[in-house]
């Protein structure tokens, strides 16, 4: 992680004007405006800037501005649940659990989507989604825990991030920090590919199981009972890949037979000793946060 | 919330005994502990009723009757793998109508194929930036993420993250689970 630090401050440095650029969220040149308002004028600057970026990290403020256009697309597909109480109480047991990891200072911002189907999506930048027929199938907190840290986990490791950057980064990047939320099309357009390509086809599978290995760790250190992933989970086991209720979640994960013994092979023996604290029941913290 | 059947609120909290399969030979301990007293032995793919879980513990009623507890990993819903002739009773029928999704009416089970977001609505999406920002008025900050904790009685735990199998991985003799944040 350091080294890589040290390699992009170095490309960072040979590529100085490019950096720069980075930095603004686009070269503004005198005359030619910001570089989402122009037409098919020549966009050096961009061009210039975009070749910074083809050879650096993404900013952590270029990863929550991509996080939000993914989030306002998903939004797109499916309002949140209008129920304030769950929405409020969905944001702050998310928010206690991220902050049991190494980035608590993302924008952490949790939906209930309201879609009957089973799912949960993370976004770059930390936003997290978790539809209200995953929600009301939560045996306890300590499951609905851990689904929410299994996410956080995908955005620790940045790995809708990485499944995107790759193809047509380098052109939008420019205008992402500097374009409102949806009103840039190139931007859009980008977006729907990227959401198309991590939501309906998924992330590799290695990510899948890694954000498993993230996920019972931050649960329990925040305090639940580790195994609300595992028993989710085999819940997951009991029920049809076929059901139009849980399709694109079967489709886009490893199948939860295997996710579990994956776990089961490094959780053997090491969470014993834990207060294994189960949380409230859901139906007392919906009464509690609806007031 | 309103107007509901108070029963519909115990049902979602009542034990529903589970069928379950033992997925490897195991053993029914008297408590949900390693060291504990063997009440029984069990073959892989034995039947068991799946009472209640605590942590890494499933406790069990097996075909010849006893109740103890076994890991439950070792359990396999009986379901799994095979094709249910109707849909499951949702035991989440109470939390369906708390969340006001009006669609249990007055039963108590939710029941499945319903279809859920597919791939076709992310691709006729269009970006919602006005319920995008509806979502941000929700978020909270760390000091309320951490009030809720207290008041939960949530103690954070120091819990090393787990090693990919085949990765080296920590020793740490001492304290199983617990490892340098």
């Amino acid at each position: 992680m350091r080294a890589l630090a040290k390699i992009t401050i170095a490309l960072a440095l040979a590529l100085a004007s490019g950096a720069a650029a980075a930095q603004f969220g686009g070269f503004t040149l005198p005359g030619l405006g910001r570089s989402a308002d122009k037409g098919k004028a020549p966009d050096f600057g961009s061009m210039l800037g975009n070749l910074g970026k083809a050879l650096k990290e993404p900013t952590e403020q270029e990863e929550v501005a991509l996080g939000q256009e993914f989030a306002a697309t998903l939004l797109g597909a499916k309002p949140l649940l209008n129920n304030p109480g769950a929405q409020r109480y969905v944001n702050t047991l998310g928010r206690w659990l991220a902050s049991q990891t190494e980035r608590p200072d993302l924008p952490w911002t949790f939906g209930v989507l309201d879609d009957g189907g089973y799912n949960a999506f993370a976004t770059p930048g930390g936003y997290i989604f978790v539809t209200r027929g995953l929600l009301e199938r939560m045996r306890s907190e300590a499951e609905l825990a851990g689904v929410l840290a299994h996410e956080i986990g995908h955005v620790l490791k940045k790995h809708h991030l990485n499944a995107v950057k790759a193809s047509g980064w380098t052109g939008i990047a420019g205008d992402l920090v500097s374009a409102k939320t949806g009103g840039n099309a190139q931007v859009s357009a980008f977006v729907k590919n990227a959401v198309l390509k991590v939501f309906a086809s998924g992330l590799d599978q290695s990510d899948e199981f890694e954000a498993d290995r993230l996920g019972v760790v931050i649960a329990a250190r925040a305090g639940y009972d580790p195994f609300g992933l595992p028993a989710v989970l085999q819940a997951l086991q009991g029920e049809n890949g076929q059901d139009a209720s849980f399709a694109l979640m079967f489709k886009t994960h490893p199948a939860p037979a295997e996710r579990i013994s994956r776990l089961d092979g490094l959780m053997q023996g090491r969470f014993d000793g834990l207060p294994g604290n189960q949380g409230k029941p859901l139906k007392d913290r919906l009464k509690e946060f609806g007031k | 919330m309103r107007g509901y059947p108070l029963a519909l609120l115990f049902f979602a909290c009542a034990a529903q005994a589970e069928p379950a399969l033992t997925n490897r030979a195991t053993d029914v301990l008297a408590q949900p502990q390693s060291d504990a007293a063997r009440l029984a032995a069990l073959a892989e793919r034995d039947k068991v009723e799946v009472l209640r879980r605590s942590g890494a513990w499933s406790e069990v009623r097996t075909g010849a009757g006893k109740t103890g507890w076994v890991r439950m990993m070792h359990l396999t819903p009986a379901s799994a793998g095979s094709t249910p002739e109707r849909a499951a009773p949702n035991p989440a029928g109470a939390l369906a109508s708390l969340l006001g999704s009006g669609r249990s009416g007055n039963t108590a089970t939710v029941t499945t194929g319903v279809r859920g977001l597919q791939e076709e609505d992310l691709q006729n999406a269009r970006t919602n930036p006005a319920e995008f920002q509806k979502m941000q008025k929700y978020t909270v900050t760390t000091d309320v993420g951490q009030a809720f904790a207290r008041r939960s009685n949530l103690t954070p735990a120091q819990v090393g993250y787990l090693e990919e199998r085949g990765a080296p991985s920590q020793t740490n003799d001492m304290v199983p689970g617990m490892g340098g944040g």
